[in-house]
């Protein structure tokens, strides 16, 4: 068995004299300059002056990301809201042995910066949610994909004759059996509504076959629109 | 719920071909995954950022106390880390030597020899490995010893400083490839270490009596 195991070390001598070491060995060391990677494994192995400087060094992206967030989800805040967001992003951090850096890896190259405004931006939705502030915690003017008019006026054929109750309905099946990546397309174009542009660089497509995306998924709605309104005649 | 590095690595293209049917799947269906895509992928913007207030220094820190003050909750606390790695090292080490007070922290680094009087550790940075050797010369006296293990060519170029908080105590160049530092209270002390100029690695590490039954 080792004695010592990766990040334990024994640092005492017998009665009378005693070493303890109180930082972590740092080669390249200087907290301020090292990398963020390596600041996590710092703090994650409890080197408070490394927590202080995570702190520190993420604070500004923090801040301003709270504030986007709240403004996006058009809800009034004072600077003491912004404060304890401030707060319960970095304790949700630390809390439970810093729990929450662990889960870091970044293995496919998510930078530590990028990941912690994420992280950010869910600690606003999950208190909006809470607080009830934004009941629907919606971004506004939300609504579901099948009750959308832009989508059902696509479809005049198969659902013309139908109640606005029913033509939701049969569009939410077909929907359902639409592939996901189509669906996905569909929400980010017509519910978020987002140019094509914008939904070709969230699906990491070109903006030629956004529109191609795009006509395919609304030929297989319809396709499947009017399958199912036959299947039930 | 989707984690979060999934989410940005799936918006930024680097989500491995296999991975990213079931991430699109997802996406399909949860709403809230949805919303934080389009929200984090503005928000990635250092531009859009740009137009909201920076974070003052008070706001800061509050943050960094209550930071800190987590590390006195019970659920914090170093010892429950290693409490388990403290039975196994306690259980080994009686074969050993007989030792007292033994507390761990967490440190990179090779294992130290422990003795009654004596401490010794080697650390590694850049392609040098460091021996660090604190011999106990009296009551409220130690000599420290450095010595370079590989390397020797590179040796010239590094120097070691002991410093005691500001203080500066002794600088050496490593000629001898062993730098001895003598007569030394008990105290707070950091060894750092330069290479060509340029800081390489530090120690820091305390020189004190030890209390029993700890």
């Amino acid at each position: 068995m080792d004695l010592l195991l990766p990040n334990i070390q024994v640092s005492h001598i017998g009665v009378g004299f005693e070493i303890q070491q109180k930082f972590q060995w740092n080669a390249m060391t200087q907290l301020p300059t090292c990398t963020d990677k390596e600041l996590l494994r710092q703090c994650t192995a409890g080197n408070q002056q490394a927590w202080e400087e995570l702190v520190n060094r993420f604070s500004d992206v923090v801040f301003r990301t709270i504030q986007f967030s709240l403004h996006r989800y058009n809800v009034p805040y004072s600077r003491r809201d912004l404060e304890d967001f401030h707060n319960t992003v970095f304790l949700k951090l630390f809390e439970h042995r810093c729990k929450k850096l662990r889960q870091y890896k970044g293995t496919n190259g998510c930078s530590v910066r990028s990941w912690i405004r994420l992280i950010a931006i869910r600690v606003v939705i999950d208190r909006l949610r809470a607080d009830g502030r934004d009941a629907d915690a919606r971004l506004p003017g939300k609504r579901n994909l099948e009750e959308l008019p832009e989508l059902a006026g696509h479809f005049q054929d198969p659902l013309s004759r139908l109640e606005a109750a029913e033509k939701s309905r049969l569009l939410q099946k077909a929907l359902g059996m639409l592939q996901p990546r189509d669906r996905l397309f569909l929400k980010l174009h017509f519910l978020e509504e987002l140019s094509i542009g914008r939904v070709a660089k969230m699906l990491n497509i070109t903006e030629n076959n956004a529109y191609s995306v795009k006509h395919r998924a609304l030929n297989r709605l319809k396709a499947g629109l009017e399958r199912i309104s036959a299947s039930q005649n | 719920m989707l984690s979060e590095e999934t989410l940005i690595d799936y918006l930024e293209g680097r989500l491995p071909e296999t991975e990213r049917p079931g991430v699109e799947r997802h996406l399909a269906g949860c709403d809230r995954c949805l919303e934080e895509l389009q929200l984090i992928q503005e928000a990635l913007s250092e531009q859009v950022l740009a137009q909201f207030e920076s974070v003052s220094s008070d706001i800061r820190r509050e943050t960094i106390q209550q930071v800190l003050g987590l590390s006195k909750q019970p659920d914090n606390l170093e010892k429950p880390w290693f409490s388990d790695w403290k039975k196994q090292v306690l259980r080994y080490a009686d074969r050993l030597l007989p030792w007292w007070n033994l507390r761990l922290a967490p440190v990179r680094g090779a294992p130290a020899v422990i003795d009654r009087d004596h401490f010794t550790t080697e650390k590694s940075f850049a392609d040098l490995e460091a021996k660090i050797e604190i011999d106990r010369t009296g009551a409220n006296q130690a000599d420290i010893r450095v010595t370079v293990l590989e390397n020797p060519t590179r040796v010239s170029l590094l120097r070691v400083t002991l410093r005691k908080g500001d203080r500066e105590v002794a600088s050496f160049l490593f000629a001898d490839a062993a730098a001895v530092f003598e007569d030394l209270e008990f105290g707070h002390y950091e060894l750092w270490f330069s290479l060509d100029g340029a800081v390489a690695g530090t120690y820091a590490f305390e020189i004190k009596e030890s209390r029993n039954d700890e």
